[in-house]
């Protein structure tokens, strides 16, 4: 169980005929897939990629990405998939941090790269990496790889940081795998599953339906990019390819449920909707039980750090108030509620929700300090995940809220503190705080002007449009010239908020 | 007369995008989705904006990726729901 790889190369040595993955009209059967991943390995290591290197692909979702991916974990490399769409002054930096040995794009991803300005660090070769150029027919040399322990690390996943620099998740082929198994016997997954892959390929949604799904020699339809923004095609894909598995977060799921006709398509073979990321509001899940009823529910959690590391079979009948229910710990791990020192609270009482187990990343990329934050002074063996909750009186797990500031925009996790940091950097910028409002949907930043700074919104979305991911652009800009402080001085949040509910509510007025 | 259209979509989406703005050039053949200038809530939003301008109800299986391509692709949409009418402004 070291690694999912082993099950990869037993399952594939006597691979068919028979289709493994399915994206845009294309589809690749289980030998086509083993072929293209070594081909692309043998590209790797003739390239001089080794155990531990980092690989980094900016690729647009396709099979051939995900054959690039699995080739990086043969080499014993380490895969980073990376938001192609990131500013090109983020990608550099980021680049520049990981050092990989091979830094993969599409074509078209290159070009808008170097057209803003993005540059790669010395140590990275590139590849364009539009089609692999294999010629038809080819043999392709198979060979096993290194061996691998379950320590090594296999993946890397970008978050933003708090201080506005992204951090990276260290997993390792252990963390993979446990997850992995896990999933495999709690919904017992097999080789006649259809998985529907909508999350993006650095998002950690994409180790359940790509690892664990090629893992059993299931079938995995890859959505493309922008299918996730149209809430029929999804549910067409679903109906097409009668996926079986769902895995996504609620905020696609009650799209599909509102406006993709999911409960009038067929799907006759749906067994497990799965979601993760966010709270599923209560009324909208009943709305999704009602549309397929068929299929069985369940909510995951766990920050990308720890992946999932509790779990809950939703009831028919969902309970519609209190702090919703995370459910109870998975078998790999233990959870424990710890007061600000670490120490266990009370049942019933409220802490942060703390773990021990085979799932928790190795660290972050080049940031021990932060790691080390992670954890308690005096206890090493409890990581923090940030977030707060209670044990009922049944024993399973209400969550709260978040310690900081990060938070859920659309479904996405954001660090406002970050978006709060690059706005603050500035020119003409006081002060900055960003709020989530609107039920999670919209992301607004309030602006203190430096005195005689002209400011402008268009001015600064276009700044923040250059160091920010595209979904972390906040769409409200409210300019200030005093500042609202609480009495110790600091930015007083409830009335910034206060202050945009009023604004929203005149703009609906005028329009 | 798509070309007429295609102005009215540029406006619409110069509107709701929050990534474009004046300087951002919009033609005919720019990619919308695959340069992700539109998110979930602003693709909402052009709907609604082109439905209010047209007079015309774009079902909801008709909000599919071929059909929001490019401006080009916005502007056959609307053109097919005006059944060929002249656009009424």
């Amino acid at each position: 169980m070291t690694s999912v790889l082993r099950d990869f190369a037993a399952r594939f040595a006597e691979a068919g005929n028979e289709p493994v993955i399915a994206c845009a009209g294309q589809t690749w059967s289980g030998r086509e897939f083993w072929d293209a991943v070594h081909f692309c390995a043998g590209r790797l290591q003739e390239r001089g990629v080794a155990p531990g290197d980092r690989v980094t692909l900016a690729l647009r979702k396709c099979p051939e990405a995900v054959a690039w991916l699995f080739a990086s974990l043969l080499c014993g490399a380490v895969a980073v998939p990376l938001d192609r769409r990131a500013p090109a002054s983020r990608l550099t930096a980021l680049l520049a941090d990981l050092e990989p040995t091979m830094a993969l794009f599409d074509a078209p991803t290159f070009a808008r790269f170097e057209d803003g300005g993005g540059h790669l660090p010395d140590t990275g070769q590139l590849v364009l990496s539009e089609t692999l150029e294999m010629p038809p027919g080819c043999e392709v040399e198979r060979f096993a790889g290194p061996r691998l322990t379950a320590g090594d690390p296999a993946m890397i996943l970008m978050t933003s940081g708090t201080t506005g620099d992204p951090k990276g998740i260290v997993l390792s082929h252990g963390n993979i795998a446990t997850f992995s198994d896990w999933a495999l016997e709690t919904f017992g997954f097999g080789p006649g599953d259809r998985f529907l892959n909508i999350a993006p390929l650095h998002f950690d949604l994409s180790l359940l339906d790509i690892l664990t799904g090629l893992r059993i020699g299931a079938q995995v339809v890859l959505a493309e990019e922008g299918d996730a923004l149209f809430p029929a095609r999804l549910c067409q894909l679903a109906e097409e390819h009668r996926i079986s598995v769902l895995y996504t977060v609620p905020t696609i799921l009650q799209a599909m449920v509102a406006r993709g006709g999911l409960a009038a398509r067929a799907l006759p073979d749906l067994r497990w909707v799965l979601f993760a990321g966010e709270v599923y509001p209560p009324p909208a899940l009943a709305q999704l039980i009602a549309a397929v009823p068929q299929a069985r529910f369940a909510n995951l959690f766990g920050p990308t750090e720890t992946n999932v590391i509790a779990w809950t079979e939703v009831e028919r009948a969902p309970a519609t108030a209190g702090a919703p229910n995370i459910g109870r710990a998975c078998a790999h791990s233990r959870i424990e509620i710890c007061d600000a020192y670490g120490a266990p609270v009370e049942p019933g009482e409220t802490g942060e929700i703390c773990v021990a187990g085979p799932t928790v990343m190795q660290g972050y990329w080049n940031r021990p300090e932060l790691t080390r934050q992670r954890y308690f002074a005096d206890r090493d063996d409890l990581f923090r995940t940030g977030d707060f909750g209670f044990r009922d009186a049944a024993g399973d797990i209400r969550f709260v809220g978040r310690r900081d500031r990060q938070t859920k925009l659309r479904g996405h996790r954001v660090e406002l503190g970050a978006i709060e940091a690059r706005a603050l950097a500035l020119d003409g910028v006081a002060g900055a705080a960003a709020t989530v409002c609107d039920a999670g949907q919209s992301l607004c930043l309030h602006v203190a002007a430096q005195p005689g700074e002209p400011l402008s919104q268009a001015g600064l979305r276009r700044a923040l449009s250059l160091v920010l991911p595209q979904n972390e652009v906040p769409s409200c800009f409210i300019f200030y010239e005093d500042w609202p402080t609480t009495s110790s001085g600091k930015c007083d949040m409830a009335r910034l908020d206060a202050n945009h509910r009023s604004l929203l509510y005149d703009q609906g007025e005028t329009s | 007369m798509t070309r007429d259209i295609e102005s009215v979509v540029v406006e619409a989406i110069r509107k709701v995008a929050k990534l474009v703005d004046r300087d951002t050039a919009l033609t005919r053949d720019t990619a919308l989705i695959e340069e992700q200038l539109l998110d979930s809530i602003e693709l909402l939003q052009l709907v609604m904006e082109l439905e209010k301008a047209y007079g015309i109800e774009i079902p909801l299986e008709e909000l599919a990726p071929e059909n929001f391509a490019d401006i080009g692709a916005l502007a056959r949409l609307v053109c097919r729901h005006l059944g060929g009418r002249a656009p009424e402004r």
